[in-house]
C-alpha cells in the first residue's frame, strides 16, 4: 500500500516536473518568437534575415540604424519592464496572499507618477540633467515603498494589513498630488504628463536600457531568490515562521526587490498597468501555485507579453505610436477573463 | 532555497542583458548623422494668434538665414482674402458667435448685436489669450489695456508685468479654461460701469464649458447686457480665418478693416516671408517635434507655416500625432524644429547616445 502510494507520488512529481519543463520551454520559445516578431514589426518594412544581419551592422546604413538604435533597445526595454512588472506582481500577490495585489497596491506607481510629474511640471531633479524625469520617478517610487513601510509600522512590527492600507492611503495621496500638478500645468506639460502616465516605450533607447538594467535585474534576482519563502508565506505567516522562514527579513527583501524592479520599470516606460496582475495569474492557472517555477515563468512570460504588446502598439496605428498602457488594459483584461473562466482548477497559494 | 529554475531564469536574463550590452553601439550621432538644419521655435505660438507670424519669421531665419526687411506694399493679388464674421446693421453690427460645446448652452446666442454706442464704450473681457493677442496687434501693448479690462492669463500669453499691474492683482484670471466667474465679478464694478457708460463684452473660444454659469452670474450681478462672443477655435485651420477673427475683434471695438493694423501687419509679414522664399530652393523636408514628442501633420497651422516656407512636412498624418522614430529616421528630414519650452537637452532631442 505504502509502496504503491510512493510510486504514485513519484509519478505525480514526474508529471508536475514535466509540466513545469514544458511550460518553461513554451515560455522561452514564446519569448524568442516575440523578439523576432517585434524585430520585423515597424513602419519601415525589413525582412527577418535582413534584420538579423543588421543587428550585426550589415546592410543599408539607415536600416541598420533603425534596427540597432531603435528596435533592439526598445525590445530589450520591453523585455526588462515586462519581466520586472510580472515578477513584482507575483511577489505582491504571494506576500499579501491577495489575488488582486499588484505593485500598485503599495502606492509605488503613484509615487513614481508624482516624481515624474514634479520633474516635468516644475523642473525638479534638474541635477540629473537629461535623466531628470526617470530619476525622479525612480527616487519617488523607491522612496514610497519605505514611506509605506514606515507608516505601517506599529509597536508589534509590520502587519500585512497595515502595509496594504498604508499603500492604498499613500497611493491615493500621490494620485491627488499628480491631479493637482496636472490641473496647474500648462498645455504642453499636461500633455507630457498624461502621455507618461499612459506608459510607452517610444522614448526607450540604449540610454533607457542602461539606466534600468541594474535595478531591474537586482529586483528580479531578489524576488526570485525568495520564491521558496514565498511558497511558505502563502501558507500564512505563522506557518511560515514555524517552517523556519524569517518572515520580517523576507518581507523586507520582497518589498525591496519589488521597489527596485518597479522603480526601474516606470522610470523608462511610465505607468503600465495590468501586466503585474495578469501574467502571474495566467501562469498560476497553468502550472499551479509553486512560486519557484512561477518566478521563472513570470519573468519570461512577462517579457514576451510586453514585447508583443509593444509590437502591436507600434503597428496598430502606424506610423503613430499607441501608448502601450492602453493596449495592456484593452487586450489583457478580456484575455485574462477568458483564461480565468475557462480554467476549472485555480489556486492562489500553496493551500 | 533550491534555486534551480531561478538560477536558469536569472542566468538567462543576465546572458541576454550581456549580449545586449555587447550589441550596444558605443556611441551614436543620432539624427545628426544626416546633418539636418536644426532649430528651436516657440511652438506654443503656432496657434490661433497673430503671434504665429513671429514663429513663421523665426522658422525662416533658421532655414534660410536673415529675413529681408518688411514689404510694406502688398500687391492686391497677394492679399489674403477672408470672410467677415460681422455684418452691418442699421444700428451697429451683428457678430457671429459659435460654440463647439454640445449640446449648446441654453443661454447661447449665435448672433450678438452691438449698437454703435456700445461699440464706442466697449470694454473687453478676454477669456482667450489668442484673442487678447488680436487686440494687442491692433492697439499695441501700451494702449490695449484701456480697452481690454480683464484677460485670462495663461502660459500662451505672457505680457510684461507692468502691463498686468494696470488691471490690479485681480485682473489675472487664471488659465483660460478654468476661469472663475466669481473672481471676474469681484473685479468688475457695476457702479463704475454705469457711471462711465461702459459696455462689457466677453470674448472667448467657443469651448468655454461654463458659458451658462458665466452668463447667469453676470446677469445676476447686474451686468444684464454683457455680451458673450464665442469664436470656434477648431475652425481656425488657415490664415484666412485668423484674419476673420482679427477683423471681428477690431469691429467690436470700432476699428474698420482698412484701419486695422493687426490685419495689415499680418498681411505684410506673410507676404514678406512668401516673397523671400520664392527666391530660394524649396522642397526640403521638415519635421517638428513638441516636448511630448508629438508632431503636427495635415490640417494644422504648423503645416500652413511649412507651406509658406516651401517646406514639405514628413508627417502626413492628420492632426497632432507621435511619429515612430523609425519613420523619422527613414525620411531623414532636412530641417528639424523643436519647441523652445522643451526641457530635453539637444542631444536627447536628436537621439544621440553616448
Amino acid at each position: 500500500m505504502v509502496e504503491g502510494g510512493s510510486e504514485e507520488l513519484i509519478r505525480i512529481r514526474r508529471r508536475t516536473l514535466r509540466r513545469y519543463a514544458l511550460a518553461a520551454l513554451a515560455a522561452l520559445l514564446l519569448l524568442v518568437a516575440s523578439f523576432f516578431v517585434s524585430l520585423v514589426t515597424g513602419p519601415v518594412g525589413i525582412s527577418l534575415y535582413d534584420a538579423i544581419m543588421m543587428m550585426f551592422g550589415i546592410g543599408d546604413e539607415t536600416q541598420v540604424y533603425i534596427i540597432r538604435e531603435i528596435r533592439v533597445p526598445r525590445i530589450l526595454c520591453c523585455a526588462l519592464v515586462g519581466a520586472a512588472l510580472s515578477i513584482s506582481g507575483l511577489a505582491m500577490q504571494g506576500l499579501f496572499r491577495n489575488p488582486m495585489a499588484s505593485p500598485s497596491v503599495l502606492g509605488v506607481s503613484s509615487g513614481a507618477a508624482f516624481g515624474a510629474s514634479l520633474a516635468m511640471a516644475f523642473g525638479l531633479g534638474a541635477a540629473f540633467g537629461s535623466f531628470a524625469v526617470p530619476a525622479m520617478a525612480f527616487i519617488l517610487c523607491f522612496g514610497t515603498t519605505f514611506l509605506v513601510y514606515l507608516l505601517a509600522r506599529t509597536g508589534g512590527g509590520v502587519s500585512v494589513t497595515m502595509l496594504l492600507l498604508s499603500g492604498i492611503a499613500v497611493g491615493a495621496f500621490f494620485n491627488g498630488m499628480v491631479s493637482a500638478i496636472q490641473y496647474l500645468a500648462d498645455g504642453q506639460t499636461l500633455q507630457s504628463i498624461v502621455y507618461w502616465l499612459m506608459g510607452s516605450f517610444a522614448s526607450c533607447g540604449w540610454d533607457s536600457f542602461t539606466l534600468a538594467l541594474v535595478p531591474i535585474l537586482l529586483g528580479i534576482a531578489i524576488i526570485a531568490l525568495n520564491s521558496s519563502e514565498l511558497n511558505m508565506l502563502s501558507l500564512g505567516e505563522e506557518q511560515a515562521e514555524s517552517l523556519g522562514v524569517n518572515v520580517r527579513l523576507t518581507r523586507m527583501l520582497l518589498l525591496t526587490g519589488t521597489s527596485l524592479a518597479v522603480a526601474g520599470s516606470v522610470s523608462i516606460s511610465g505607468i503600465i498597468g495590468f501586466v503585474g496582475l495578469i501574467i502571474p495569474h495566467i501562469f498560476r492557472m497553468i502550472v499551479g501555485p509553486n512560486h519557484r517555477i512561477l518566478s521563472l515563468l513570470s519573468v519570461v512570460g512577462g517579457a514576451a507579453f510586453m514585447i508583443l504588446m509593444d509590437a502591436v502598439a507600434r503597428s496598430v496605428i502606424s506610423p503613430d505610436d499607441l501608448p502601450i498602457g492602453i493596449l495592456t488594459a484593452l487586450l489583457g483584461a478580456p484575455f485574462f477573463i477568458y483564461v480565468m473562466r475557462t480554467r476549472r482548477s485555480y489556486r492562489m497559494g500553496a493551500e | 532555497m533550491n534555486p534551480k529554475f531561478i538560477a536558469i531564469g536569472v542566468a538567462a536574463i543576465i546572458v541576454a542583458a550581456g549580449a545586449a550590452v555587447l550589441l550596444m553601439p558605443k556611441e551614436s550621432k543620432g539624427w545628426y548623422s544626416w546633418d539636418p538644419t536644426v532649430g528651436e521655435v516657440d511652438y506654443t505660438m503656432i496657434s490661433a494668434t497673430p503671434k504665429i507670424m513671429d514663429v513663421l519669421e523665426d522658422m525662416y531665419s533658421i532655414v534660410y538665414g536673415e529675413l529681408p526687411s518688411r514689404e510694406t506694399e502688398v500687391p492686391a493679388s497677394q492679399l489674403l482674402e477672408y470672410e467677415s464674421l460681422v455684418t452691418d446693421t442699421a444700428t451697429g453690427i451683428d457678430v457671429q458667435s459659435r460654440s463647439s460645446i454640445l449640446p449648446l448652452p441654453s443661454t447661447f446666442e449665435d448672433t450678438v448685436s452691438l449698437t454703435d454706442s456700445e461699440i464706442q464704450n466697449m470694454k473687453i473681457i478676454s477669456y482667450s489669450s489668442g484673442l487678447t493677442d488680436c487686440f494687442v496687434s491692433m492697439l499695441g501693448e501700451e494702449q490695449v489695456w484701456d480697452t481690454v479690462v480683464a484677460a485670462g492669463n495663461s502660459t500662451w500669453t505672457n505680457y510684461p508685468d507692468n502691463d498686468m499691474e494696470k488691471w490690479g492683482e485681480n485682473s489675472s484670471l487664471g488659465p483660460e479654461y478654468t476661469i472663475s466667474t466669481e473672481y471676474l465679478l469681484s473685479y468688475l464694478d457695476y457702479a463704475e460701469a454705469k457711471t462711465n457708460g461702459y459696455h462689457y463684452c466677453v470674448v472667448a473660444w467657443g469651448y468655454i464649458k461654463n458659458y451658462d454659469d458665466l452668463h447667469n452670474s453676470l446677469a445676476g450681478a447686474g451686468f444684464k447686457d454683457v455680451d458673450i462672443i464665442c469664436i470656434d477655435y477648431y475652425e481656425v485651420d488657415d490664415f484666412n480665418y485668423l484674419l476673420s477673427i482679427i477683423d471681428a475683434m477690431g469691429r467690436i471695438i470700432g476699428i474698420d478693416p482698412e484701419d486695422n493694423e493687426g490685419i495689415s501687419d499680418f498681411q505684410e509679414r506673410l507676404y514678406t516671408v512668401k516673397k523671400a522664399v520664392s527666391g530660394k530652393e524649396t522642397g526640403r523636408t521638415v519635421y517638428l517635434e513638441n516636448p511630448s514628442k508629438k508632431s503636427p501633420g495635415k490640417g494644422t497651422l504648423t503645416e500652413l507655416c511649412f507651406d509658406a516656407l516651401g517646406l514639405v512636412n514628413i508627417n502626413t498624418e492628420d492632426g497632432l500625432v507621435m511619429l515612430n522614430d523609425e519613420s523619422i529616421v527613414s525620411d531623414k528630414p532636412s530641417v528639424i524644429f523643436f519647441s523652445e519650452g522643451d526641457t530635453r537637452t539637444m542631444d536627447q532631442k536628436m537621439r544621440v547616445t553616448m
